[in-house]
């Protein structure tokens, strides 16, 4: 009978190690633009919130990619061969490079924006954090920040899954690419450009349902109220987390199936 | 179960990699067996598939076609139970970029070794001085020891080598020998060795495999195949009075050379005529005074190229 407490201790030790090696410098960078974001939020310094808010989950994306191209380095370059041999499954060498890419970071992040406002004042994780309306709608610290966690894992988990199906990163950076900042520019285009020729601006606004799964930080402001779709906040959240989920499995079940080191 | 006496089973195993250019099959239809507490030698040219052979012993590759088992399990399937059990010397291993000592520790953590064991072997191996080192700051020579110092971390039931021996210097090559040859007294390890360098192979190996192009050529216990292919075999014979017999011996026309020691004798012979020495060593005048008698080993070199000449 398999122990899983020894799965779950060899994937937290190989992620350990890992992180050891590789990710010191990004994990400082996630709590650094979470610290700025709840202090921000906290002093209302807000030109520093919302340039952070989109553009800071992005690059934080971005280097986590970087981070996760480790893993495409490792299974190419044999060093893959080297944890396999001292006795990890392909299996819990790749959730363990979840675990350093995905999980522990997004909760970083999740945890370094709500924890200093909590510290300095509780009341604010709940309050909006601008006092001026995006379409209407105002997020607090405490969604924005679920928000932020559900689309990193989301976002990195796709470009991963899809990464491992190819066995190239280049294919993890596009897909993140894509993802991150493509779709959001691609689709707002689409939809201006067809709305300005038809004269109607909200003619083609379902076009941005496409991004309703991999998106929650741009559905928040999409799907406000004061749009022709609107959605429920547990839609704009649990549809991306259930779609990663999803490709978490997909990447495990490829782990298994397929993937050769 | 057949699974005790055989660590390593292949049966009509065919790995294909499918290249955008070019589809390869470097096992093909192959089929062997690694009697359990040999040292079986894993010979063949470039590409024959040795390397592969061990990947998939190790369940780093699916095997297109056919079944393998190490220890009774599918190594694809289950592959961490049996790679613990395994010590594995990758012939271009790239280490993780740690020191030394952080990598075997976390080596030994993984197969629930203590930090003794790490000690133990990094004297064995001789690698003491050089454990504060990076791995990637390490020379040739020291990542072959690094190499042997991960594999033989956790008491593995089985090693195997890919080309242990090179990038060596000589006399880093006698010591690593040698320790393969105290492994190899060690009870119930089995260690398969790929390599070309054969005069060094025949110090060590009991039982052979040839593969061509990923087709298994021969197999067998070296002594059966020195017998087979009319290669020159050293026995070697304890004996009470060794001149005596040396003077016996050194008249038939197939001993190529008698060496005495102190109470032994070393004797070369076509290992085809090992009838003709066995009949003469139980003559009664000589049989009382002999002790022992032992196939030393064969040259290596010798079966070696009459196996790829008739693999062609
Ligand atoms: N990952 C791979 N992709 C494509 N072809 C491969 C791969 N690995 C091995 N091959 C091919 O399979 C064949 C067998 O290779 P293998 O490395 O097993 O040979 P080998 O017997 O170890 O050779 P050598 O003595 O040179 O180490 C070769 O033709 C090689 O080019
Ligand atoms: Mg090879």
């Amino acid at each position: 009978m398999k122990s899983y407490r020894e799965v779950a201790g060899r994937i937290v030790l190989q992620a350990e190690f890992l992180l050891s090696m590789k990710a010191r410098a990004i994990y400082v960078l996630v709590v650094l633009v979470g610290i700025v974001y709840s202090l921000g939020t906290v002093y209302k310094a807000y030109p520093i919130v919302a340039s952070f808010g989109i553009i800071g989950s992005m690059l934080l994306e971005v280097a986590l990619i970087a981070l996760a191209a480790a893993m495409f380095d490792e299974i190419s370059d044999g060093t893959v061969q080297m944890y396999l041999a001292a006795g990890l499954s392909r299996l819990e060498y790749v959730v363990s490079w979840f675990l350093v890419a995905v999980v522990y970071p997004a909760a970083g992040i999740t945890a370094a924006m709500l924890v200093p406002a909590l510290v300095v004042d509780p009341a604010t994780i709940a309050m909006p954090i601008v006092p001026y309306t995006i379409g209407g709608f105002t997020p607090s610290l405490l969604i924005i920040a679920i928000a932020t966690c559900i689309q990193i894992l989301n976002n990195v988990t796709v470009a991963l899954a899809l990464g491992l199906k190819y066995k190239s990163k280049g294919i993890a950076y596009l897909v993140l690419a894509f993802l991150a900042f493509l779709m959001p520019l691609v689709l707002s285009m689409i939809v201006s450009f067809l709305g300005a020729l038809a004269g109607d601006y909200y003619r083609y606004y379902s076009l941005y349902l496409l991004m309703l799964p991999f998106n929650p930080l741009y559905s928040l402001t999409i799907f406000s109220s004061s749009s022709p779709i609107r959605l429920s906040l547990t839609t704009i959240l649990s549809v991306p987390a259930v779609v990663a989920l999803v490709f978490f499995l997909l990447a495990l079940y490829i782990t298994r199936r397929e993937l050769e080191v | 179960m057949h699974s005790m006496s055989e660590p390593v089973v292949f049966e009509n195993v065919t790995k294909i990699f499918w290249g955008s250019k070019r589809v390869v099959r470097a096992l093909d239809n192959a089929s062997f067996k690694i009697p359990s507490k040999t040292v079986a030698g894993l010979l063949g040219p470039n590409g024959s598939g040795k390397t592969t052979s061990f990947k998939l012993v190790m369940g780093f590759l699916k095997p297109s076609s056919g079944k393998v088992s190490v220890f009774g399990v599918d190594p694809w399937v289950r592959g961490e139970s049996v790679r613990r059990r395994i010590g594995y010397l990758p012939e271009k291993p790239v280490y993780p970029d740690v020191p030394v000592y952080r990598y075997l520790r976390y080596v030994a953590k993984v197969r629930n070794a203590s930090e003794e064991d790490v000690s133990r072997i990094v004297r064995l191996v001789g690698l003491s001085g050089y454990v504060w080192m990076n791995t990637r700051g390490l020379s040739r020579g020291y990542l072959q020891r690094l190499g042997l110092a991960q594999a033989l971390i956790g008491d593995p039931e089985l090693l195997l080598l890919d080309e242990p021996t090179a990038n060596l210097d000589p006399l880093s090559r006698r010591e690593i020998l040698e320790l393969i040859k105290d492994l190899k007294k060690e009870l119930g390890i089995t260690i398969v060795i790929a390599t070309h360098i054969l005069p060094e192979l025949q110090e060590v190996v009991d039982y052979l495999l040839y593969i061509n192009r990923g087709r298994v050529v021969e197999s067998g216990m070296l002594e059966e195949l020195a017998t087979r292919y009319y290669v020159d075999a050293y026995y070697y014979i304890e004996v009470e009075e060794p001149r005596k017999l040396a003077s016996r011996l050194v008249v038939e026309d197939y001993v190529r050379g008698v060496e005495i020691r102190d109470k032994s004798l070393v004797v070369r012979i076509n290992a085809a005529f090992k009838e003709e020495l066995l009949r003469v060593l139980s003559l009664p005048e000589y049989s009382i005074g002999i002790r022992r008698v032992e196939m030393l080993t064969s040259e290596l070199g010798e079966l070696y190229e009459k196996l790829s000449g008739s693999s062609r």
